[in-house]
Parts: structure tokens; C-alpha cells; sequence
């Protein structure tokens, strides 16, 4: 049991009695570490969360900001890392279920579905065999509900072989007025609606918060995107007829957890009559109840108590099952009875208030031995073996499984462009950009530095399409925080993240923090954390594509220094990252993403992309593998010093650009007036499909795209 | 050594929810089979092993289903029989 002897004293001082069993189970669900942050509460507080155009921040289902002044985004990350070790398909795919309820409770209809993906080698049938499933279960679950995934990142190490990370996110869109308030009143009934209740997923947040054991079995929920289907076009229904005040979705804790929470959001008490629940199986027990964890099903408060008739009928005509199991009261306490008997009887702030639980931080200084030196090795050998990594090498044989098109909004497509590109439909050219990025290699060295680079690296990936940067999302996935030194990298994390919202003046709408993501032998995954940036962009047609085409000049924008810390160069070539991470330089990331919208605004490049993993060289050879051309690069235009260190810097704020050749000239121009260096590094090529090094204009690697291809898609075993 | 012609049913577990069984269910009751009080989907594979015995080509299947992810022992029961 994740409560520990201290917490029920705690609550049993509090309410000067014994707790009974149903009790147990609602404060077990409410105050693990899933639904109460109780070890980083304190540190989120750092975040920056607020903003002008914020209409929803952290605390509800899902984020909400204004696109622009008729459109609301709807966004929300969240991961499912334990599920989905012991059942890699539901896991991953329920994942995606929850996302999806979480911003429909907003009022949204969600559009875009991204994922974030950290699996193990691929050299075991145990990781294979995960990350297939995985890929399946979002696959499945997001397709059949008709919602495009198109962006994500899909990283592979073993350091994630029998615990993967499944972080997945989901963006709607509304109309500002169209978001619900989410706000009851004393006297509003409550509706439970959709799936039956039963005993699958039992207590499952409480098992997401405590290291995975063989007799945990039980708590994996199998998911079911048809139900799932009907909920949403039942809702949109419900919310474009104005029926609805409150929608929640019930996750993490199940019943217990969304009521306690609605009722403490609302400054209200709460009455349930659990036998009134529809459920599965009949004989279940009132704390089962409580804290089944049955997937599809929400809670549901209708305007007005005129609203009611409407909306049964609504449900009724979509086949949806649902019950009215209470209402919320002026007295302050959550109240459930079973076939008239009181069951819970616990004050409303006690509920959500667990006692403070004391962590300790064993903090060590970020690694600073220097790494070996990489240099007179065989550039040759060094160039294919960082193309054919895993986590450089082309990711379409995972995301040509997904339905990123559907809907027809999609007009970046995974692949195509360093962030999805979504068009909003409504008979004008906006439309929003998200990317979603995270590097453990970063991490693991300096959590710190690592969570601002993942921050930075998505806010440039969203403006070198030519989007204006608004807000993100984070999710921090980390270890034990019963281990000081485990806890510590949670803590830096989060600590990086406000850092980076800060710095670059962006506000976190929305997050989550996983922890407890150990081995059987207790020692931690490389903890990382993901960050998802949404932008704004006024004309989805100028959105700059990481295609190339051809016999035009390539230039880098952004200052190129020695940083091979914790590169990917250093992982194929020495089986780990050593050193620093780059640096992280927010001033420069936010000067050279206004300088990117008005490249793309003005139609001066061809082809725009970040460049991080692998350094230029993987970049640049990517974008020419795609778009079918050649290239050629001299390694002292992009730094004068040697040139695996200016082939391979992972340096941050650069982005690679193809320019129209004549419009030379008014990019170099550009560039300066914006104080960031820019200069010719290369040329990409019309006829020749090769690959071509130079160092003071000397050859010194020559690749035909046949000697790479096999390198570049070397991910096909996951198909 | 002889021919074994096994059955191997692969299903969730009666714990856990199975929504294609469910739905199946639904449909018969809502065609007027009411009689039907719940359906369970799964999937058969039918082996044609060679073994010793019976016991052993049993043996064998349940192993190499089990080893080669077949099925998901957190989530899937499976009922192995000989059927020639």
C-alpha cells in the first residue's frame, strides 16, 4: 500500500477516528504521487505559467491558450510509462484515450495527437517486441478515432529495454467561449457516462506510483477507441447545444480522485451513491468503485437542471450508457454512500491535502571530466554509423503507421518539416505548429541543461517553419524520489524547464511528472523531459518544409562552437555521452526564432531545419536524402576548427537553411541585421545523389546515397 | 516422433476488459438474441507440431507461444489442446 503509516496517522489525528476501508482507497489514489505531485509540488510552483493570451493554465484537464482572438488550443502531455512496460499495446494505446479526454473535458475537439517515445536498443526481442506494440497501440487507438498523429520523436537506448517511456499529447481547438468553465454549484447533479465500471485498471495510479512488480498485473486496462468515439461526437453535440458546465475525465484514481478534485477546484462538498454506478460486474465492492480505473468514462454536470432531459437523450441516441450518481453540497465534504450506508465521510481540504512528504536530494555537480578526444578517427565510418542510429536514422516506418492525414488539416506532415503544421480549416490559411522534443543523452549528464535544451529545441523546431512560439507542455520522467540521488535529476529537471519558460518568456500551460521509473534492480531509466511547444502561424502555406531542392546555397544560421558533450557522435563512437551538454542560449534561440518567421514570411529558403542530433553533418544529409538532391559541405564554414568537431557540434540555436539562390544576398542581410551569424556552409546539388565532405576545400569523405540508404532506414525492423 | 495438431486459444484475461467480445455481445442482444449473456473474443492458431507425445507437443507449443510473444502473460490467458 503506497500510504504510509505516517499519512494515515496523519488523516486518523485529523479526523479523530479509524479510517474505513473506502477511505483508504479514495486518500491511497488522491495522495500518491500520480494524482497529489507530492515530491515536486513545491518546484512546479517555479514554473512560468502565466501569460496574456493563458485562458487556462496547469491544475485542469488540459491547457488552453488563445490562438488568436476567435481560437482557442486546447493542449495536454501526459505519460503512460508503466502501463505500458507490462502491456506495450493497451498501454500505450490507452495512453492515447486519456490524452483525448483530458481536452475534450476543455470543450475542444481534439486535432492532433504527438507522441514522445523512449525504447530500448531494438537488439532484444524484449524491446523489439515492446516498441512494435507500442507503435501499435497508439497506432490503433489514434486512427480509429480519427485524429492525426503527426509529430512526435521516437529515441532508443538501453537504457529503456524493459522500461520504455510513452509520453503522448493531444491539441484541440475551441472557441475562446466555447471552453467550458468547469465550475459547479451546490445542488448540480452528476453524471457518469460511457464505459462500465469494473475491476480491470484497478487502482491504477497508485500503481503508476511505485516500481512495477510481477503482481501488478491486474491493474492493466484494455482499451476501447469505439467508446471512446462515441463520447466525443456525444459531447460535441452536448457542447455545441451549451449543455454542459463541467466535463472531467476519470484517469489516474478513477472516480474518487475527479470528484475530491471538482469539489476542492469548486470550493464545494460532494454526494455520491456509489450503488448507483453502472457497472460491469455487480458485485463490486464500494472502494472498488471508488478507484476502478476502467478506461472511457467521464464525469459529466449539465448547465442547468433543464439541460438534463437533452442531454440523456443525446447519450441515448449514441448507445451511451450512463447514471446519475449524486450531486455537489454547500458542506464542504466529500460524502459517498453504498445502498444508503456512508461509506467516506472526509472533509473536502483534508482529501486533497496530503501531509508534506519530506525528500531528500543527493545532488552532484554535472559531470565535467572532458570526453576523449575524437579526432584523426575515420570520418567515413563516423558519418554512416551516426546516420544508421537509431535515433538519427529516418522515422517513417513509425509514423507511415499512423494516420497522420486524416482530417485533412494535417499540412506539414511528419517528415516534412521540423513541427506538424495544422491548419485550422475556417475558410482562412492559419493554422498552429507543435513540436514535441526531449535528449536523455542531455539529461542524463545535466538534467538542468538537458530539460532547458529540450525546451529550446522545440521552441525552434516550432519557428523554423515560420511559427511564432506561445506556450509548452513538459513532461518529466525520472526515478525513485525515495532516492536522494535519484530525486535529485526530478528536481533539476523541473528546475531546467522554469528556467528555460523564464528565459525564453514562454508560458507551461500543462504538464506531468512520472517517476518511479526504475528497474527490477532499482536503477533509474536516463530520466528526461519532454517539452512540447505550440505556435502560431498566420499562413499555413509559407510554413518552411525540411525539404530540399537542389543546386542552391545551404546556409547555417546560429554560432557553431566545439560542444561534442553528450553528442550523439559520442555514443556511436564511444558507447556513451562524456562532458557537457552544449550550452544553452536563450537569448540567441529567441532572436534567431523571430529571424526564422520572417524568413519563412518573406519566401527567401527553400528549406529550413533545427539542427541537433548529430550536428550538421546529419542534418544536412537527412534533408538531401529526402529531397533526393546532393550535397556538399566545407567543414571551416561552419567552425574553423577540426572537422569532426564542426561536423559533429550538437552547438544549439542553429537552424540549417537552403536559400534561393538569388535570394542570397537578402538572407545574409537578414541575418545580420538580426546580429546572427550566418554564412555559406555548402551547396546542395542537382544531378550528383552524394554526399561530400571538404576541409579547406580538400576532400575528405565522399558517400553515395547508395553507401547510406540501408544506413537511413535502418529502422525497418519495427515494421 | 509423430504429428500433433494443437490448438492454441489466446484471450484476455477474465479480469480484464475485451471491448470486440463486448461488442459482439451488445449486437446479438440488440438483434433480438437475448439469450446471449456475454461473448469473449480471442485468437486461435492452429499448430501442427512433432512430438513424442501428446503431453510434449503441448508442451512444446505452450513454450514457444509463451517464449515468442504469442501472447502477453500480463494481459492474455491461453488454453492449449490437442485437437488430431
Amino acid at each position: 500500500m503506497p500510504l504510509t503509516s505516517f499519512e494515515i496517522g496523519y488523516a486518523q489525528e485529523a479526523l479523530g477516528r479509524r479510517l474505513t476501508r473506502e477511505e483508504l482507497v479514495l486518500l491511497e489514489a488522491e495522495w500518491s504521487e500520480h494524482c497529489s505531485y507530492k515530491s515536486t509540488r513545491e518546484e512546479l510552483k517555479r514554473l512560468k505559467t502565466e501569460a496574456p493570451l493563458v485562458i487556462v493554465g496547469p491544475g485542469r484537464d488540459a491547457g488552453a491558450i488563445k490562438l488568436f482572438d476567435d481560437v482557442a488550443i486546447i493542449a495536454r502531455i501526459e505519460s503512460h510509462n508503466h502501463p505500458s512496460a507490462l502491456d506495450p499495446y493497451n498501454g500505450a494505446a490507452t495512453g492515447v484515450g486519456g490524452i483525448v479526454r483530458d481536452v475534450i473535458s476543455l470543450g475542444a475537439k481534439p486535432v492532433l495527437l504527438a507522441d514522445a517515445l523512449y525504447m530500448g536498443s531494438g537488439r532484444t526481442r524484449h524491446s523489439r517486441w515492446l516498441s512494435k506494440n507500442i507503435i501499435r497501440g497508439i497506432s490503433d487507438y489514434g486512427n480509429r478515432l480519427g485524429i492525426p498523429t503527426a509529430t512526435g520523436l521516437a529515441w532508443f537506448s538501453e537504457a529503456y529495454e524493459k522500461q520504455p517511456l510513452i509520453n503522448v499529447a493531444c491539441v484541440g481547438i475551441a472557441k475562446p467561449e466555447g471552453i467550458l468553465p468547469g465550475s459547479v454549484k451546490p445542488g448540480d447533479p452528476i453524471i457518469m457516462l460511457g464505459n462500465t465500471t469494473g475491476r480491470d485498471g484497478f487502482l491504477g495510479s497508485s500503481f503508476a506510483s511505485k516500481p512495477l512488480d510481477e503482481s501488478d498485473v491486474a491493474a492493466i486496462q484494455v482499451g476501447n477507441p469505439f467508446i471512446e468515439k462515441l463520447i466525443i461526437e456525444a459531447l460535441t453535440e452536448a457542447f455545441d447545444k451549451k449543455l454542459l458546465s463541467l466535463v472531467k475525465d476519470l484517469g489516474g484514481g478513477g472516480l474518487g480522485t475527479a470528484i475530491v478534485e471538482t469539489a476542492a477546484q469548486n470550493d464545494v462538498g460532494v454526494v455520491i451513491h456509489l450503488d448507483r454506478v453502472h457497472l460491469r460486474e455487480p458485485d463490486l465492492e464500494p472502494f472498488e468503485i471508488i478507484a476502478s480505473e476502467s478506461q472511457e468514462r467521464m464525469i459529466v454536470v449539465p448547465r442547468n437542471e433543464g439541460a438534463l432531459g437533452e442531454l440523456f437523450s443525446i447519450f441515448d441516441k449514441y448507445g451511451l450508457e450512463y447514471s446519475v450518481i449524486g450531486y455537489f453540497s454547500k458542506e464542504r465534504k466529500v460524502k459517498m454512500l453504498f445502498r444508503g450506508l456512508p461509506v467516506v465521510d472526509l472533509p473536502v481540504g483534508l482529501a486533497v491535502s496530503p501531509p508534506k512528504t519530506p525528500r531528500e536530494v543527493l545532488g552532484r555537480e554535472p559531470c565535467n571530466k572532458e570526453a576523449p578526444m575524437l579526432r584523426n578517427i575515420d570520418l567515413k565510418e563516423a558519418v554512416v554509423k551516426v546516420l544508421s542510429s537509431p535515433r538519427v536514422s529516418l522515422k517513417a516506418v513509425i509514423y507511415e503507421q499512423y494516420d497522420w492525414g486524416v482530417g485533412g488539416r494535417t499540412s506539414l506532415p511528419p517528415g516534412y518539416g521540423d513541427s506538424a503544421v495544422i491548419w485550422l480549416m475556417d475558410n482562412t490559411k492559419r493554422g498552429f505548429a507543435v513540436a514535441v522534443r526531449g535528449n536523455p543523452g542531455y539529461t542524463r549528464l545535466d538534467p538542468f541543461v538537458g530539460a532547458a535544451i529540450s525546451f529550446a529545441e522545440a521552441y525552434r523546431r516550432v519557428a523554423s517553419v515560420g511559427a511564432e512560439p506561445l506556450a509548452a507542455l513538459d513532461n518529466i520522467n525520472s526515478g525513485n524520489p525515495e532516492k536522494p540521488e535519484q530525486h535529485y535529476y526530478t528536481l533539476r529537471m523541473i528546475e531546467g524547464i522554469a528556467h528555460a519558460s523564464q528565459a525564453l518568456n514562454l508560458p507551461v500551460i500543462g504538464g506531468n511528472v512520472s517517476l518511479y521509473n526504475e528497474d527490477e534492480s532499482g536503477s533509474m531509466i536516463d530520466p528526461v523531459a519532454s517539452v512540447l511547444v505550440i505556435g502560431r502561424i498566420e499562413d499555413v502555406t509559407k510554413a518552411l518544409t525540411t525539404i530540399p531542392i537542389g543546386d542552391s546555397p545551404l546556409v547555417l544560421a546560429g554560432d557553431t562552437k566545439t560542444e561534442l558533450g553528450g553528442s550523439e557522435v559520442q555514443r556511436v563512437l564511444l558507447g556513451r555521452g562524456y562532458g557537457r551538454p552544449p550550452e544553452f542560449k536563450p537569448i540567441e534561440e529567441k532572436r534567431l526564432g523571430i529571424f526564422a518567421k520572417e524568413v519563412s514570411e518573406k519566401g527567401i529558403a527553400n528549406a529550413a531545419h533545427s539542427v541537433s542530433l548529430g550536428g550538421v553533418v546529419a542534418t544536412a544529409f537527412k534533408m538531401a536524402y529526402k529531397g533526393g538532391v546532393g550535397v556538399t559541405i566545407e567543414s571551416t564554414a561552419i567552425c574553423d576548427c577540426d572537422p569532426v568537431e564542426a561536423l559533429f557540434s550538437e552547438s544549439q540555436a542553429r537552424i540549417l537553411y537552403e536559400v534561393k539562390r538569388e535570394k542570397l544576398q537578402d538572407f545574409l542581410s537578414l541575418a545580420k541585421a538580426f546580429d546572427i551569424k550566418a554564412g555559406v556552409i555548402g551547396n546542395t546539388l542537382k544531378d550528383e545523389r552524394l554526399f561530400r565532405l571538404t576541409h579547406r576545400s580538400n576532400k575528405i569523405m565522399e558517400l553515395g546515397f547508395e553507401d547510406v540508404s540501408e544506413a537511413l532506414e535502418g529502422l525497418e525492423n519495427l515494421g | 516422433m509423430q504429428g500433433y495438431k494443437v490448438l492454441l486459444i489466446v484471450s484476455y484475461k477474465a479480469s480484464a476488459r475485451d471491448p470486440e467480445g463486448e461488442t459482439i455481445a451488445h449486437e446479438l442482444r440488440s438483434l433480438g438474441h437475448e439469450e446471449v449473456v456475454s461473448v469473449r473474443a480471442g485468437k486461435a492458431f492452429l499448430f501442427e507440431v512433432k512430438a513424442g507425445s501428446e503431453e510434449d507437443a503441448i508442451e512444446s507449443v505452450t513454450r514457444i507461444a509463451s517464449e515468442t510473444k504469442l501472447y502477453n502473460p500480463s494481459v492474455h490467458e491461453v488454453k492449449v489442446m490437442r485437437v488430431a
